[in-house]
């Protein structure tokens, strides 16, 4: 049943970035590179709202200062020239990241608005802040308004989606509306997905995936009630921790067609061969589990190096998932060590030093990816305490204070694998162009 | 008894094998397959509503934020009245037992299983298949788990995060996503569901979601669009309507082979946003036209308008008579508004008998939804066989 036409190769052509850790994909590779770990603070800064959720410990994040998130409408406007002004800085700070990722392609802002261009947003999108409003949700007085005025938060403006993608659409003049999907912490992935059908089907010409996923009250309240959130710094695939420690950050890449780029004499960064997802059960109806099975997780791999045409000694190298989650981390070394056991190409795993950006997770890697195939090199990864299971698979770890030198390799194929605490298993064969 | 209303559309006559919907906006250049363009079918609609009447709604005694914001809504907009129907326990008595409390879970759960039903996939999705049925669950306002008075952490999860039960409940593992937009979600939603099956990534998407209402949230938004409600609503009363509902879209092909027909064939949904400042009729208008110049489509019987705000907007309607003089007008309004479910609501039972009433044996509709930000969706809809379908039931007659 295989074509005999070939599909389109599809190309990443441009990365962007912010979070605390970095505010651009460049600073993001030289900070991996020099071993540094991104600052974590207490994640709930008010005493009376921790008292309020009854948390046995604050969890940490590692988020954006709140000044950088003001500052965002000027510096767009600076950057642009206009003086339009955002309704909600988070729309400008979107915004920036987007006009980040088009520069590096050598795209102009005018591009976005063409009809051939997708903008897909992996994200859960706009949440409520529920510190405002949830001790009154059901039932308040007159005094309660006055003295509360944030339970008037409790408006749709905190719900809904258009909140971001009304003034953002309009700002980039996007022909079509902004496509939003969530699958937890997969969704990078899953919007890369989306994306590569769209232009193999010649729907649109190019994409920019955009992902980030704010850390609100109601996740920390929620990862917190699930028993997954960390007391200490999370280290992913090791035995020491078990947990996650949260991150805020958005990343962005660029999707062509290889015809697109080429014709714009743009300058590829990597191919995207293949790219599949699935879902992993977990648990029961009755009690979802948030670890997804090492079946799922390897058959996911079968599944892309199937489509692919590969096998796992065509594997160079691979970025795993690793939020820190032990459950979850074993379950994915043992898929790793059950595929890619013979070659055992080497291993990162950058987690800990950027903290864990959930729904962004993915696209942070892509980044980091481009910088594999650029370079020829795999930057190794900082992690304190010693990896479970490390003699079994070739992770790149470096424990000191000085990085020990980057892996030089001339990676053809890497793996990225995605896992989502809603079950959704998303898997990306990336290849040198 | 079953109190509960659902879909359970009979299943129809073999369709002819000539009817390719991807003849439409947005030709496709390359295939990933040498196999010609299939076509998409509807192949099961399941939709769980409440059964008692719609009620006027109040703010509550205890709530002084309800009621500033219930005095400001009347203020500022021209709606008088809320009616609102709302899942009570009693629309679930005669259910099987359910392990979920909520009752916009238990909704969920039901029409889920209808759809599925309908198309004939209850308890045949095995090891095979699996992975070739996904399920894009289609979000309106995010996070509401706050908003509700009583709900386990597993409900939160299921509410907020993924409702995984509906996957496991059924066996599905194959690509599932939630999607969030606005009343123009399901269309974006369709024409995903449609990019996954050509690109062979999927055989079945089962598209759909819950409406749930909040009080809150409806005030609130009818003061934030105070504006255009006002050139909006006729008389002072607004419509709301819990519901949930679900599609199930399928390569027609792979329907075929295990003996299913098609009870719809759906385009592709065509998107766009509408300029600034423009005429918003008149922009429709020119709009339809161009589509209906360039593709021919003479066939259109029915245009289903008015998803925005529950009530068909006069532009709306006065543009369809321009362009589909001939055709039927139907305000999807009519049965409450039911947010991002609005444009769903034509594969309905009800709604389909009235595409059907004409006795044409190839029926088609056009279903047009846009939201607040100016973003819009039409998509052509093919009923089939629809020479069988019973006379018009409006659907407010219910």
């Amino acid at each position: 049943m295989r074509s005999e036409t070939r599909p389109p190769e599809i190309i990443v052509s441009g990365t962007g970035c912010t979070s605390q850790y970095a505010r651009s994909s460049t600073e993001l590779v030289e900070n991996i590179a020099a071993g540094r770990v991104v600052q974590y603070r207490p994640a709930i800064q008010d005493d009376r709202v921790l008292a309020a959720t009854g948390l046995k410990f604050n969890p940490l994040h590692a988020g954006l200062p709140k000044q950088t998130i003001a500052d965002a409408p000027g510096e767009v406007a600076r950057r642009t020239k206009t003086k339009r002004k955002f309704a909600d800085p988070r729309t400008a700070l979107l915004a920036q990241v987007t006009l980040d990722v088009l520069a590096d392609a050598g795209l102009t802002r005018e591009d976005l608005s063409r009809p051939d261009f997708g903008v897909f947003w992996g994200t859960p999108g706009n949440q409520p802040a529920i510190q405002d409003y949830l001790a009154y949700a059901h039932a308040n007085d007159g005094l309660d308004l006055w003295f509360t005025p944030s339970i008037r938060n409790l408006h749709c403006r905190s719900f809904r989606q258009d909140t971001l993608t009304a003034d953002y659409a309009d700002f980039f003049n996007l022909a079509a509306p902004v496509c939003t999907l969530f699958s937890a912490c997969s969704s990078s992935l899953s919007s890369l997905l989306l994306a590569v059908r769209k232009i193999s089907q010649g729907k649109i010409e190019r994409a920019l995936v955009l992902c980030f996923q704010e850390v609100t009250l109601f996740d920390i309240l929620f990862l917190a009630g699930l028993n997954i959130l960390s007391r200490k710094v999370g280290l992913p695939f090791c035995s020491s921790t078990d947990g996650i420690s949260l991150g805020f950050g958005i990343g962005g890449v660029l999707v062509e067609s290889a015809t697109a780029c080429e014709r714009r004499s743009g300058r590829p960064l990597f191919r995207v061969r293949h790219i599949t997802g699935s879902r992993g059960f977990s648990g029961s109806v009755t009690s979802p589990g948030m670890s997804v099975p090492f079946r799922a997780i390897s058959q996911g791999i079968e599944a892309v190096l199937e489509e692919s045409e590969l096998t796992g000694a065509d594997i160079d190298c691979i970025f795993p998932h690793g939020n820190g989650i032990r459950a979850n981390d074993q379950a994915e070394a043992m898929a790793l060590h059950k595929l890619f056991a013979e070659k055992s190409p080497p291993i990162a795993n950058y987690t800990y030093q950027t903290g864990y950006l959930l729904s962004a997770s993915g696209v942070f890697d892509l980044i980091l990816a481009a910088d594999v195939f650029q370079k020829n090199r795999v930057l190794p990864f900082y992690s304190p305490e010693p990896i479970e299971g490390d003699g079994k698979l070739k992770f790149l770890r470096h424990a000191g204070a000085s990085p020990v030198p980057a892996f030089d390799a001339s990676i053809q194929r890497l793996l990225k694998t995605c896992i989502g605490i809603d079950g959704s298993i998303v898997n990306c064969v990336l290849e040198r162009v | 008894m079953n109190r509960r209303k659902k879909t359970d559309q009979a299943t129809r006559d073999p369709f002819a094998v000539d009817a390719g919907v991807d003849a439409g906006t947005n030709p496709v250049r390359y295939r990933e397959e040498s196999s010609p363009v299939r076509t998409i079918a509807v192949t099961g609609v399941g939709l769980c509503e409440p059964v008692g009447p719609a009620a006027i709604w109040r703010p509550r005694l205890n709530n002084a934020y309800e009621q500033e914001l219930f005095r400001a809504a009347r203020r500022e907009s021209v709606i008088t009245d809320w009616r609102v129907r709302s899942f009570t326990p009693d629309d679930f008595t005669g259910q099987s037992r359910s392990p979920l409390n909520n009752l916009h879970l238990r909704a969920q759960e039901i029409a889920f299983h209808d759809a599925l039903s309908a198309a004939g996939l209850v308890r045949k999705i095995g090891r095979k298949q699996s992975r070739r049925v996904g399920v894009i669950y289609i979000d309106f306002y995010g996070n509401t788990s706050s908003l509700e008075r009583e709900l386990s952490s597993r409900e939160l999860y299921y509410l907020d995060v993924y409702p995984t039960y509906l996957l496991q409940n059924h066996n599905i593992s194959g690509f599932s996503i939630k999607m969030r937009g606005e009343r123009n979600g399901v269309m974006e939603a369709l024409e995903v569901a449609q990019t996954l099956i050509h690109s062979r990534e999927l055989d079945t998407v089962i598209l759909g979601g819950v409406f749930p209402c909040y009080a809150y949230l409806f005030l609130s938004e009818a003061r934030e669009e105070a504006r255009v409600l006002k050139r909006l609503a006729r008389g002072g009363e607004l419509n709301y309507c819990e519901r949930s509902m679900f599609l199930v879209i399928e390569d027609e092909s792979v329907a075929n082979e295990r003996g299913q027909t098609a009870k719809f064939r759906v385009d592709e949904p065509a998107h766009y946003r509408l300029p600034a400042g423009l005429d918003f009729g008149s922009y429709w208008s020119a709009r339809w036209q161009t589509r209906k110049d360039s593709e021919g489509a003479a066939d259109i019987r029915v245009c289903f308008g008015g998803a925005y705000g529950a009530a068909a907007t006069d532009e709306e309607f006065a543009a369809f008579a321009r362009v589909y003089p001939d055709a039927a007008r139907i305000d999807l309004g009519q049965a409450g508004d039911s947010g991002q479910l609005n444009a769903l609501l034509p594969f309905t039972e009800s709604f389909a008998k009235q595409i059907g009433g004409t006795n044409h044996p190839t029926t088609g509709a056009l279903i047009h939804t846009w939201d607040r930000n100016g973003s819009g969706s039409d998509l052509r809809v093919q009923l089939v066989d629809a020479g069988q379908a019973n006379p018009a039931v409006p659907a407010t007659q219910k």
